[in-house]
């Protein structure tokens, strides 16, 4: 697990250019959406005292004005970005291919990965899609459970409001380990497919789902290793925005830095959990034929 | 042995004539009564005797009561009417038929003669013939003019579910509006009364009080194991047969609410003589502390503002989940206040609802307006004190919100609130609250008001303000004022204060504010600093040319102007803030009565920018972002909002991205 964890690391900063490619990618997506909001802003309030006078702390009154007088041009606005979110998600699965060739082979070229995106696209949107189902219906389920267990809040027929924080903490934490639990399938499945060359979604979830079982806790470990490596990164920003305060023409480009660093992150811990999965997957199958063998 | 027997009697007379105090109201509506709690039939019985004393110079031939608990009788009520079935409800009431009612088994007044067959159920408000929330009892023997009479009355009640304000859920009761209470006579000259008349509302489903003060004598007799809390103190409590006799007083008080629970846990607290009594179901035991510390706030605020609270003990409750629609209420002596065990600390709704609660102890309680007529009166009023309560003690930018960064203070929230409504111009201020039937009652009674006496504060100075208030409500309190009276001091206190500074009176505010439902926005059209071209031609001399190009020693000179714009249809005075680029300011008073207004001005310095109220004193202007324009773009300011926007797109689609 450990070694599967490093290997991530390895595979992560010999695939440097394509965490930039994906880097720019998102901030290009971002583009066509902050672009017109940046003219929203500038064309409504740009030259309000109000904006620079709001910089020291959260203005509750600049941002309810602000929706008041302007809302219904930010709301269109808003649900363009929401189009853009679902093609981006598209585009996402595009490029997971390019990703996960990437991470075959374990070193970036440009061909390569163009080639993965297109050739696995087919196969990893029924996969995404599948799992889009399956992340809903345990979503679904756990809510219908948690409305259902507390009386559907009703205050007739619902004892006491601390019913629902115990409820809460009994249907979370195991809502979060399905959900999780299904992520490291589609993990395992979509490094599967591209790996092995797999062409069935199904064969493909049920090997993983096989492999999983077998292997849990050191697939579930180094998951939950990945996620503490998100939550450092996270808590780094966390600490270093409480720092300053973007007041100043400086301090707003500090945020800008430190906001594209958590990004940044974000995607980098991506391709380290892709990375290490593909490592540990790689290891389990060595084992298994050594085992046979 | 003489003197002895002279002075024992002299100590016996005068003694406790030294220590009691003089009532503080009229006492004009005063019960006797007695209330058994049946926790199995869900039924309350009642007898009570009401000394009802005549206010006016007129004879009194009927006296009419409220029955309130008949709103809950059936679906053809006023108030169900107006309300509808509520959803939750719908089950037990249709097909559990659990419908409530009061019914009024027998009335004598105090010569024994029997007016129960006279009693008929009367509709003041409507042609309801169905509703029976009023009934007029005629009198056998007339009540003459400043004269009493004792009513004796037997009644039953089954209680509701709880869905407005008042009822039971499980072993958890709430009593209010309960007793048939008598209505109020008003004499001419009283408020609106141009002659004697009752006025005695059919309940509704939007404002309830309006009642005399008087001494309310209640023995409540419940199960031994429950816990009673009561707009009256507890002078004895005995148990009998099982059963626990609870013997309490309330004085000049307009109205008596009760609960109880056997699962009530109880703290006390004393602040200043005044007992704070608090009931509360053992998962909000965290509460505790924050509840107490808001009334003590609350008591010191409003006694230093207006009047030390002068009743002997405040019962505060907190019911629980299954009583939700009792929370936030407010009783004489008695209030509900609530929160949920989820909500972070930072969410200040459990102060806030507090901290309103109790300010009714002042307006609708002690100043006992008309809540069904003139709802602003209290809940208004209320509204404003709250927010200068909360902003004070818990932060102006902090005291409703303060979590994860995100704040925002009572007096912004209540703005935004009313601004954010849509309702804005649904009704004026003087609209009875049982007409507000498409909405817009809580934004107009309560936050509007709010807005407009903190818009007062800053034309007349917050000095000023107070002073009205405390005129008011000392002129007021145990008494039954009407907009007229408020209005009436506010005009005589500016005038004491101001001088005719704002004109004779102020009726060019109210009547805008009070009377109107237009909307205040005042904003910056454009500023321009232009250069004025340097004389060109022939000027001291025939001959002598002044060319465009030459060169002068002379400083560039500009002809600078600002335009502002009323776009709102109120018409309040402004002060604006003129900066120039040498970093002189200039401050500007504009009337604020004309569509447009342009300051000019000639001289070596430019505009950088204007600023409409910049104190913000206008509290009611409905934008205060474009208040301000400077000539150069805010650059900074909307780099780092499209920074901040960009970041949460751009995490946004990474979450996605764990779903590829
Ligand atoms: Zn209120």
């Amino acid at each position: 697990m450990l070694n599967a964890y490093i290997q991530g690391w390895k595979k992560l900063f010999r695939c440097g250019k394509m965490w930039v490619l994906l880097y720019l990618l998102n901030l290009l997506f971002a583009m066509f959406s902050v672009v017109p909001f940046y003219g929203l802003l500038g064309d409504t309030v740009g030259h309000s005292l109000g904006i620079n006078e709001s910089l020291n702390a959260f203005d509750y009154i600049i941002l309810n004005d602000f929706l008041n007088e302007y809302g219904k041009q930010f709301y269109v606005f808003l649900d363009t970005s929401i189009g853009f979110l679902v093609l981006f998600f598209i585009f996402s699965i595009f490029l997971m291919g390019g990703i996960l060739a990437i991470l075959k082979v374990g070193r970036f070229d440009f061909a390569s990965f163009w080639q993965g995106c297109s050739k696995y696209f087919g196969r990893l949107c029924r996969l995404s899609l599948c799992f889009l189902l399956v992340q809903g219906i345990i979503f679904g389920l756990a809510y219908f459970v948690f409305v259902k267990i507390n009386n559907g809040f009703s205050p007739i027929n619902v004892e006491s409001d601390q019913q629902f924080v115990d409820n809460f903490w009994i249907v979370a934490p195991i809502y979060l380990f399905l959900a999780i639990f299904f992520f490291m399938l589609q993990d395992y499945s979509k490094i599967l497919m591209v790996q092995e060359e797999r062409r069935g979604v199904l064969k493909a979830v049920r090997d993983a789902f096989r492999l999983l079982i077998k292997n849990f806790l050191h697939i579930f470990g180094l998951y939950v290793l990945n996620i503490f490596t998100f939550l450092l990164c996270f808590t780094i920003y966390y600490y270093l925005n409480h720092l300053f305060r973007p007041n100043t023409a400086f301090t707003v480009f500090l945020l800008l830095l430190l906001g594209q660093f958590l990004i940044l992150a974000r995607i980098g811990v991506k391709l380290l959990n892709l990375g290490s999965a593909t490592s540990l997957l790689r290891k389990i199958k060595e084992q298994n034929t050594h085992e046979e063998s | 042995m003489l003197y002895r027997i002279c002075f024992f009697l002299l100590i016996i007379i005068v003694v406790p004539a030294a220590g009691q105090q003089a009532p503080l109201s009229s006492r004009i509506a005063n019960y006797d009564m007695e209330i058994r709690l049946d926790t199995e039939a869900k039924k309350i019985y009642g007898e009570q005797t009401l000394l009802w004393r005549n206010p006016s110079g007129d004879t009194i031939r009927e006296l009419q009561y409220h029955l309130y608990l008949n709103a809950f009788r059936n679906s053809e009520s006023t108030f169900m009417k107006e309300r509808g079935i509520p959803d939750l409800l719908a089950d037990p009431l249709i097909n559990g038929c659990e419908w409530a009612w009061i019914d009024v088994e027998k009335i004598t007044d105090q010569d024994g003669n029997d007016l129960t067959n006279a009693m008929q159920y009367i509709h003041p408000d409507d042609d309801n013939e169905a509703d029976r929330t009023v009934i007029s009892v005629p009198l056998t023997k007339p009540v003459l003019p400043h004269d009493s009479i004792r009513v004796k009355m037997k009644w039953t009640t089954r209680i509701p579910r709880t869905m407005v304000r008042t009822g039971y859920n499980r072993d958890y009761y709430f009593m209010a509006q309960w007793f048939p209470k008598v209505g109020v006579y008003e004499p001419a000259g009283m408020r609106y009364a141009t002659e004697g008349k009752w006025n005695c509302h059919q309940y509704h489903s939007k404002g309830e009080y309006y009642s005399n003060f008087g001494v309310y004598n209640v023995i409540l007799n419940v199960p031994e194991s429950y816990i009673v809390g009561s707009s009256g103190i507890i002078l004895n409590e005995a148990i009998k047969d099982g059963r626990k006799i609870v013997q309490t007083r309330a004085e000049d008080v307009i109205d008596y609410t009760w609960t109880a629970s056997p699962h009530f846990r109880e703290r006390k607290e004393v602040r200043n003589g005044v007992v704070m009594r608090l009931l509360y179901y053992p998962e909000h035991e965290r509460f505790a502390d924050r509840y107490f510390a808001s009334i003590r706030n609350s008591l010191e605020y409003l006694g230093e503002h207006l009047m030390e609270y002068p009743y002997p003990q405040l019962t505060i409750v907190d019911p629980p989940y299954h009583g939700l629609f009792t929370v936030g209420m407010e009783y004489p002596m008695l209030i509900t206040v609530g929160s949920l065990c989820f909500l972070p600390e930072g969410i200040k709704t459990t102060e806030t609802l507090a901290v309103h609660e109790f300010i009714h102890q002042y307006f609708m309680q002690m100043v006992a307006t008309h809540e069904q007529e003139e709802p602003w009166m209290d809940e208004g009023i209320t509204t404003y004190y709250e927010g200068r309560i909360m902003d004070h003690y818990y932060g102006e930018k902090t005291s409703t919100i303060d979590v994860l960064g995100v704040t925002a203070g009572n007096k912004e929230f209540n703005r935004i609130e009313f601004f954010a409504s849509g309702n804005e111009r649904m009704a004026p201020n003087v609209t009875y609250s049982r007409n507000f039937k498409h909405g817009g009652y809580g934004d107009i009674s309560y936050n509007k008001v709010a807005i407009w006496l903190e818009t007062l504060e800053g034309i007349v100075g917050v000095k000023t303000v107070d002073e009205i208030m405390k005129t008011y409500f000392n002129r007021w309190k145990f008494n039954h004022p009407c907009r007229m009276d408020f209005l009436e001091i506010a005009n005589e206190v500016i005038r004491k204060n101001h001088g005719d500074k704002f004109g004779e009176n102020m009726d060019w505010f109210f009547d805008q504010v009070l009377y109107g439902t237009e909307i205040c926005d005042y904003k910056v059209g454009r500023i321009r600093n232009e250069l004025v071209e340097k004389p060109i031609g022939v000027f001291d001399k025939v001959g002598d040319c002044i060319q465009p190009d030459e060169e002068t020693t002379q400083e560039d000179v500009f002809a600078s102007s600002v335009v502002l714009l009323r776009d709102g249809d109120i018409k309040l005075p402004q002060e604006i803030l003129v900066k120039f680029d040498d970093g002189s300011n200039v401050l500007e008073v504009w009337d604020g009565m004309s569509k447009t207004k342009e300051f000019n001005y000639k001289g070596t310095r430019k505009i950088v920018s204007v600023e409409i109220d910049p104190e913000r004193k206008i509290w009611m202007d409905k934008n205060f972002l474009n208040n301000s324009r400077s000539v150069k773009p805010q650059k900074t300011g909307v780099r780092k909002y499209v920074i901040q926007f960009m970041f949460w797109i751009q995490n946004a689609m990474e979450t996605l991205n764990l779903l590829v």
